[in-house]
């Protein structure tokens, strides 16, 4: 099978110490298709009396949604402020994002990944706010949600920061679809900004809950808010597709609220927060796995085989291969993965689940070169090798007779140094059956327990079978 | 010499390689060494003096010399540079005893010294008889043919003569080539260009190689045997150091046995390390961390197991893996306790 394609998810910009809100970058192979071009054509003015009233109609709507966030703006600004990590042994920066005040005692919520540092390393790091009007001071951190993203944060002095206000929690339904969404934050280390935006529901295939924006959301903007025409929080600043334009991703503000109402009176965390990054991430690896087992596997529609293609409730699937009028060994390929991956430090994505497989038609090469290839094929997977996050990957395998049908299974888990309890799964599947003929799937998940890996693993051999087998070779 | 009955010892002036380049015959004591033209034998060297060195019959000059010597007696001139007798080095002005066999070095000459007295070591059996066309050809034949057939496998059916054309050219080119530069290394040491001998060693053994390659990763699939494969490719890795271990030894047959333990050190060292370093990032001693070859539909006979057994097989990666988290936890104490005293003072300079 070809090396799994990696999404990247470029959160803070290192190389010139500006904090960039998290982007997903999907690699060549994966795109969504390209919006078409007609309907900007059918948009066009058809006169020029219709060219002069559009002009007309141009210019009101703009001074009203400029002057929208010229009014967000001065009324927000004093609850901005910038959240910097800092190296105690020097002034330079490590990381830097936005934040907003949620309390009139003084209390701040960005992102954890604009934190993680910090919160991970908190002897080496510091962390300072600078707010928009100048004032700087120390901060400390009270609590982290690793699971969507966020972070509560406290000036160190006490009082620096309050009676400021706060950005209040928007209350009732949610906005309609299209309503004006204005995310605030320090985008690039330029300076506190506001960028329009539409409210476009929740995103899709999502486990865990984000919001779609309509808008920009550049680096620097992580952990500022977004709010509605009111200046109430609809949710805050976490990420952005690099290869689409103007899609961005909030968390809902609930989830703020709800970690505000739970640590508000907590301590500064003045120790790694490892234990308890790894107890959330053990909560949300028990709630994915315990879904993804609910749901049938769908069928892969090959002739002979039974293969297991996950339901599309929160991972999209994608589908190449060779036409049949391609010479040589036939291909067909599925590949599965989850869009959201939770953030823990730089270098460290988990919390995912992705299902992958290849379906090799030998027929025209003969026995022999499919036996070569397929071989070649089985051989070209790559496992986790030690690292500073991860121990090296531990493999067992055997032949696994499923209803009849020969499997050659390989399971191979790595686990957390950092994160106690917490393993990487990949199983790889080859069916034996087929003299020119084949399948091989593979399946990975990210952050799970032992007894979940093993679950999973089990899930996934018991979607393999024969689908006829009058026509199976045995 | 007419008369060999008077030749009282032979001086043996050896080239680099060790071969006798020109004798001296002795008839009368002492035999003197030096670039003066008075000397018995004259050594162009800039680094022999003039009267560089003497052998004499016995330490004693008023002593006769005994009919048949066994034993000479090294006496060495006035010169900066000394004799190298053996392993030591014996300075201007001093003496050393000289046995029979002997090997000197005046300068950049190296010379033998053998007495009349001499016990003469047995026979050494003849070297091989040089290889022929009829006894290589065959090996290398199968070797090419084996290798085509590897390559005709990665290739579709309906593939054209290009991709054949690297393969043509370029295999047998890499195995002459191999042979000539061993070739050279004979024309060098011993003065004749042994390409077919050359080729006689590496056909075989590259053959053997390939077999291995071609042979133990489907057995090992229809057992189900990683450790087999694994065998296999040590195997390989064997094999050729044995193939450069037979070209050295055909270049140099003297000093066969060195290069026995040259290349026996050279492959336990070179295992340690890849072993260690692959364990090091695999946390696994073995090459590969899984059997890669699939087995051929029908000929499986290894062991089987049900979805559930397979899953409970899992349960035994439990353990390492969590010996492995509290050993790096135990790394990653160790260096913060080393660094932290570092980070403090130098926290506190500033």
């Amino acid at each position: 099978m070809n090396p799994m394609r990696t999404f990247l998810r470029c959160l803070l910009q290192r190389a010139w110490a500006a904090a960039a809100v998290g982007s997903w970058v999907i690699s060549a192979g994966a795109q969504p298709a390209a919006p078409r071009s007609d309907a900007s054509r059918a948009a066009a003015p058809a006169s020029a009396a219709a060219a002069g009233a559009t002009a007309r109609d141009l210019d009101s709507r703009q001074a009203g949604v400029s002057s929208t966030a010229q009014r967000i703006y001065e009324q927000t600004r004093g609850r901005l402020v910038q959240v910097r990590t800092l190296l105690r042994t020097q002034d330079s920066q490590s990381s830097v994002g936005s934040g907003f005040l949620v309390s009139d005692e003084g209390h701040l919520i960005t992102n954890f990944h604009v934190v993680s540092d910090y919160a991970l390393r908190p002897e080496q790091h510091r962390l300072v706010y600078a707010a928009a009007d100048g004032q700087q001071g120390p901060l400390e951190l009270l609590a982290v949600d690793v699971v969507h993203d966020l972070a509560l944060l406290r000036p160190a002095s006490r009082g620096a920061l309050a009676k400021r206000g706060a950005v209040a929690f928007r209350r009732g339904s949610e906005p309609a679809r299209g309503a004006r969404v204005l995310a605030l934050g320090n985008p690039l280390d330029v300076g506190f900004a506001v960028m329009e935006g539409s409210y476009n529901g929740l995103a899709e295939r999502g486990f865990v809950p984000t919001l779609f924006f309509g808008g920009s959301l550049s680096a620097g903007m992580s952990g500022g808010p977004a709010v509605d025409d009111t200046g109430r929080l609809i949710g805050v600043n976490v990420a952005a597709r690099r290869d689409g334009e103007q899609v961005s991703f909030l968390v809902p503000a609930a989830h703020a609220q709800a970690l505000l109402q739970r640590a508000r009176d907590a301590g500064p965390l003045a120790v790694p927060a490892y234990a308890e990054v790894t107890r959330q991430l053990r909560q949300h690896q028990d709630l994915l796995v315990k879904s993804f087992l609910a749901q049938p596997w769908r069928a892969a529609g090959h002739p002979r085989w039974r293969v297991p293609v996950p339901q599309e409730t929160y991972l999209r699937c994608w589908g190449s291969g060779t036409g049949p009028e391609a010479p040589g060994m036939r291909m067909e390929r599925s590949d599965c993965e989850m869009d959201s991956r939770l953030f823990v430090s730089d270098g460290l994505l988990t919390g995912y689940l992705t299902v992958r497989h290849e379906a090799y038609d030998g027929g025209p090469i003969g026995e022999l070169r499919f036996a070569q290839r397929y071989s070649a094929s089985f051989e070209n997977e790559f496992f986790q090798n030690d690292n500073r996050w991860r121990t090296a990957a531990r493999c067992t395998e055997n032949t696994v007779q499923r209803e009849g049908l020969p499997l050659r299974a390989v399971m191979c888990l790595s686990a957390y140094k950092r994160l106690a309890g917490l393993y990487d799964l990949s199983l790889l599947v080859a069916t034996l059956d087929g003299r020119e003929a084949g399948v091989q799937g593979r399946f990975d998940a990210f952050g799970v327990s032992f007894e979940n890996a093993q679950a999973l693993a089990r899930h996934y051999l018991d979607g393999f079978a024969w689908i006829d087998p009058k026509n199976a070779s045995r | 010499m007419d008369r060999p009955e008077e030749r009282l010892a032979l001086i043996e002036v050896l080239g680099r390689d060790g071969h006798v380049v020109r004798t001296v015959d002795v008839c009368a004591w002492p035999v003197t060494f030096g670039r003066d033209l008075r000397n018995t034998v004259v050594l162009d060297d800039p680094q022999v003096a003039g009267f560089h060195a003497a052998v004499l019959p016995t330490a004693d000059p008023s002593l006769p010399a005994p009919p048949r010597l066994t034993q000479a007696h090294l006496t060495v001139g006035r010169t900066r540079n000394g004799v190298r007798l053996g392993r030591r080095q014996v300075a201007g002005g001093d003496s050393a005893p000289l046995p029979t066999g002997s090997v000197l070095q005046l300068g950049s000459t190296v010379l033998r010294v053998r007495l009349a007295g001499e016990t003469l070591a047995p026979e050494q059996a003849a070297p091989e008889p040089p290889a022929s066309w009829r006894s290589t050809l065959p090996a290398a034949l199968v070797l090419l043919a084996g290798l085509a057939v590897e390559h005709w496998l990665t290739l579709d059916p309906d593939a054209d003569l290009g991709p054949w054309l690297a393969f043509l050219l370029g295999t047998p080119a890499a195995l002459v080539a191999w042979c000539v530069l061993w070739a050279l290394a004979s024309k060098l040491f011993q003065q004749r260009f042994d390409f077919v001998g050359h080729l006689g060693i590496a056909a075989p053994r590259f053959l053997l190689a390939a077999a291995l390659g071609w042979v133990v990763p489907p057995v090992a699939a229809a057992l189900g045997a990683p450790w087999l494969a694994e065998a296999g490719r040590w195997a390989a890795v064997v094999v050729g150091g044995w193939t450069l271990w037979a070209h050295a030894r055909h270049v140099l047959p003297q000093f066969g046995g060195r290069f026995q333990v040259a290349a026996l050190v050279l492959f336990v060292v070179g295992a340690t390390v890849f072993l260690v370093m692959q364990q090091r990032r695999t946390d696994t001693w073995a090459s590969q961390r899984y059997l890669t070859t699939l087995p051929w539909p029908g000929t499986y006979v290894g062991s089987v197991t049900s979805t559930e057994g397979f899953v409970q097989q899992a349960a035994a990666l439990r353990g390492p893996l969590e010996e492995r988290v509290r050993r790096a936890a135990r790394e990653e104490a160790q260096a913060t306790r080393s660094i932290t005293p570092a980070a403090a003072a130098s926290a506190a300079s500033r």
